[in-house]
């Protein structure tokens, strides 16, 4: 049976898995950030404009305190979007570090 | 748990192939890294979150535009909706409990829960705000139709954002 090369191998991985890992969180974390970013500034256009319908009597003050817990909660609804969304690249990561491990082993043998 | 029964079996029968001969530094050397090659197998086979639902997402997109245009119908009186807000009711606790049963999926059933609790200001505390004043303002119900779509979209994002097999 031929001789594996298996430093080779972990050596090749090793730098394929950190490039991968790195674009992957970067990407991630680039549109998480632009999200969050965001729904806090339509959260603070939002204030603007209904604060003006309560002076014009269009929104109550319960009404202007029910939709800030809501816009509240709605950006807690984004967070865990984005907690979901990472879960998913690492799995993406996952799947290709074994895609990664597979190819290599297969080159070799 | 699975995840780590099944490396721990892996380098059992390692150590055991490695008990029937004389073993040498190099073969002990190479079997360490067949270990590590082994590890790093059992650690991407093991997923973090659910995969791509159909039905999940359908349901979602679905009962998006039931609740909006229920909510519409809330500068009438609560009573004459009563018997839509029950049914709608109904079809979104159907869809939550699908969410929650499903594997890996607390993510999104968390979401749902946030959507749903009529302690909260989303949509299920919006329908016990339309039982308890029985009407509500029109300017009101426009903003709040807003905040409870982008919710549904959050949901519906995660869910389209989700692996595909």
């Amino acid at each position: 049976m031929a001789t594996i090369d298996f430093e080779s191998l972990l050596k090749n991985l090793e730098d394929a898995i950190s490039s991968l890992a790195v674009s992957t969180v970067k990407e991630y974390a680039d549109q998480a950030k632009k999200d969050g970013l965001n729904m806090i500034e339509t959260l603070k256009t939002d204030i603007q404009n209904w604060s003006q319908e309560v002076i014009d009597g269009k929104l109550s003050k319960d009404d202007l305190e029910f939709l800030v817990m809501s816009k509240k909660e709605l950006i807690q609804m984004n967070a865990l979007k984005q907690a979901g969304l990472a879960l998913v690249k690492i799995d993406e990561f996952k799947n290709s570090v074994l895609t990664l491990i597979v190819n290599g082993l297969t080159a070799l043998i | 748990m699975r995840c780590l029964y099944s490396i721990y079996i892996q380098t059992y029968k390692i150590k055991q192939n490695m008990k029937i001969k004389p073993i040498t530094t190099n073969t002990r050397a190479t079997m360490h890294k067949l270990t590590l090659l082994l590890l790093l197998f059992s650690f991407v086979g093991c997923s973090s979150i659910s995969t791509f639902d159909q039905h999940a997402y359908i349901q979602t997109t679905s009962l998006k535009v039931d609740a909006l245009n229920l909510m519409t119908q809330a500068t009438d009186s609560f009573s004459i909706h009563a018997k839509n807000v029950a049914e709608l009711k109904t079809n979104l606790q159907k869809v939550y409990e699908y969410e929650r049963n499903r594997p890996k999926n607390e993510v999104t059933a968390k979401m749902w829960d946030l959507l749903l609790s009529t302690d909260g200001h989303l949509l299920g505390g919006f329908l016990k705000r339309w039982e308890d004043k029985s009407v509500l303002g029109a300017t009101f119900v426009n903003e709040e139709k807003k905040i409870i779509s982008d919710a549904f979209d959050q949901i519906a994002g995660l869910e389209s954002g989700k692996i595909k097999k």
